[in-house]
């Protein structure tokens, strides 16, 4: 009788076994890259494998993008060189205040013994692919590690903040967007230089600014940039613009929401930007507190 | 142009016999999916698109089980994930419990003309779906808009052409 339950054909462990198994190798795959991140390698290991395939799907963008510009219109170019043309007059002015500026600035910092802002460098990038995944606010760009891009890094585009760097591979990288749930940029308003932390939300949502207390002076409208005290977002980048602000009788905080400034989904040339030198060290206590702490420490 | 692939359609009857399937033109499909997914997309076209690696993926789970199964899918849903940014795992469970259930369903939908084999398909897109729902919630994700959905309606709707288009070096020749 065993015999006659043979498979005429041998086809190895039966569907459900091998739904079993890979099902499980799955689970374990999401537990392990959720607590750790031991998984990176592998990750980038892939990344690199696809890269190849990520520049084929691009080519017929590329190829419809340098069509319409061979066949776009003498008069839009010229009115577009306008436009450009009045932007770098009106910016020419603020930028030789700027320069004026920073001299002044730089003085005063030495005579205050304060640690000179440096000036943040960049890398330019183009947005390969948004991914498909609706619930991810994610998109990839197509510099990587080789190209000296980093982890935490700062990603902008020209109105602000678009998101941060989370995983550098070597030929692409991952940049989380702002709208990202619970992911979280330092900024503080430009008006009152109050920080706060604003917090995504995820899809179709906009950020929040979370904890903020009822007595805090915040309108809508107001203008948040990055503080630049977290070490990883160069200071004074722009983030977004207040949209409403709700004070509700019983509350203990504000509810604070602000749209971002930079076209999240939409621009398509990107800067990585340099995270600031590291924080200067947090001096070493004093030796007599040094000393009663580990007298109270004996002690216990 | 319409006319004919109605036709096409029509004629293309379960129980016609194909030359057999060789391996390096179920690789190449299965890459021309793949990039298709990578393809970048914006407004409407972004919500609708269909996941044409995973229907690819099931045509040949359908098709040819013996050469396609449980575990290419789940290698398959491994690279999905990586391209995507996602938790890894995700598709990979999703995209292994597609080729689990067209590997039970495989004899049953083959004897349906395409139209309905289109809604079998539905129901196994919509099922993996599920899955990668599932295991988004359970991360703590927030749940997405119905419009997720859309994506398997579209992917059963293109079915009937993708079957064409694949088996098209398998027909035999013309000569009826």
């Amino acid at each position: 009788m065993q015999t006659n339950q043979q498979p005429f054909f041998a086809r190895g462990p039966s569907p459900l076994a091998r739904l079993t198994v890979f099902g499980l190798a799955a689970l374990v795959l999401m537990f392990v890259d959720s607590r750790f991140r031991t998984l990176d390698s592998v990750r980038s290991v892939i990344a690199t494998i696809v890269h190849p395939m990520q520049r084929v799907a691009m080519l017929p963008l590329e190829a419809w993008r340098s069509t319409s510009a061979l066949f776009e219109s003498r008069t839009a170019l010229q009115a577009e060189n306008q436009v450009l043309r009045d932007r770098a007059l009106a910016d020419a002015q603020s930028v030789q205040g700027y320069s004026a500026l920073k001299a002044e600035n730089a003085q005063f910092r030495a005579l205050h013994l304060l640690r000179s802002q440096n000036q943040f460098k960049g890398l330019t990038a183009e947005v390969i692919q948004s991914g498909r995944d609706p619930f991810a606010q994610r998109l990839f760009i197509n510099r990587g590690s080789q190209q000296g891009i980093k982890a935490g890094q700062a990603v902008i585009d020209s109105n602000g903040v678009i998101g941060q760097v989370t995983r550098a591979h070597p030929l692409v990288s991952e940049v989380t967007l702002l709208t990202e749930k619970d992911h979280a940029v330092p900024v503080k308003n430009d008006r009152t230089a109050v920080r706060f932390v604003m917090f995504g939300r995820g899809i179709d949502q906009l950020p929040e600014l979370r904890y903020v207390p009822t007595t805090v002076d915040i309108q809508v409208g107001d203008i948040l940039t990055t503080s630049g005290i977290d070490g990883l977002y160069p200071a004074a980048l722009a983030v977004a613009k207040i949209t409403s602000v709700s004070r509700e009788p019983g509350q203990a905080f504000v509810r604070v929401q602000c749209a971002p400034l930079a076209g999240i989904h939409a621009s398509q040339y990107v800067l990585a930007v340099e995270s600031p030198p590291a924080q200067a060290e947090i001096p070493a206590p004093p030796p007599e507190f040094e000393k009663s702490k580990s007298k109270s420490g004996v002690k216990k | 142009m319409a006319s004919s692939l109605a036709a096409l359609i029509k004629r293309s009857q379960p129980e016609e016999i194909l030359l057999p399937v060789k391996p390096w033109w179920v690789a190449l499909t299965l890459l021309a999916a793949f990039i298709f997914n990578l393809l970048p997309w914006s407004g409407v076209g972004a919500i609708v698109r269909p996941d044409l690696f995973a229907l690819t993926l099931l045509y040949w789970c359908i098709r040819e089980p013996r050469l396609v199964g449980v575990g290419i899918a789940w290698l398959c849903g491994l690279f999905t994930d990586v391209v995507e940014g996602n938790l890894l795992g995700q598709h990979a469970l999703a995209y292994a419990i597609l080729a689990y259930a067209a590997e039970f369903f495989h004899r049953r939908v083959l004897r349906f003309p395409l139209w309905p084999q289109a809604l079998h398909v539905l129901i196994l897109l919509l099922v993996a779906q599920l899955a990668i729902v599932a295991t988004r919630a359970m991360s703590g994700a927030p749940l997405p808009s119905w419009t997720i959905w859309l994506a398997s309606v579209s992917g059963a709707l293109v079915w009937p052409l993708l079957s064409i288009l694949l088996q098209a070096p398998q027909r035999l020749k013309q000569s009826d």
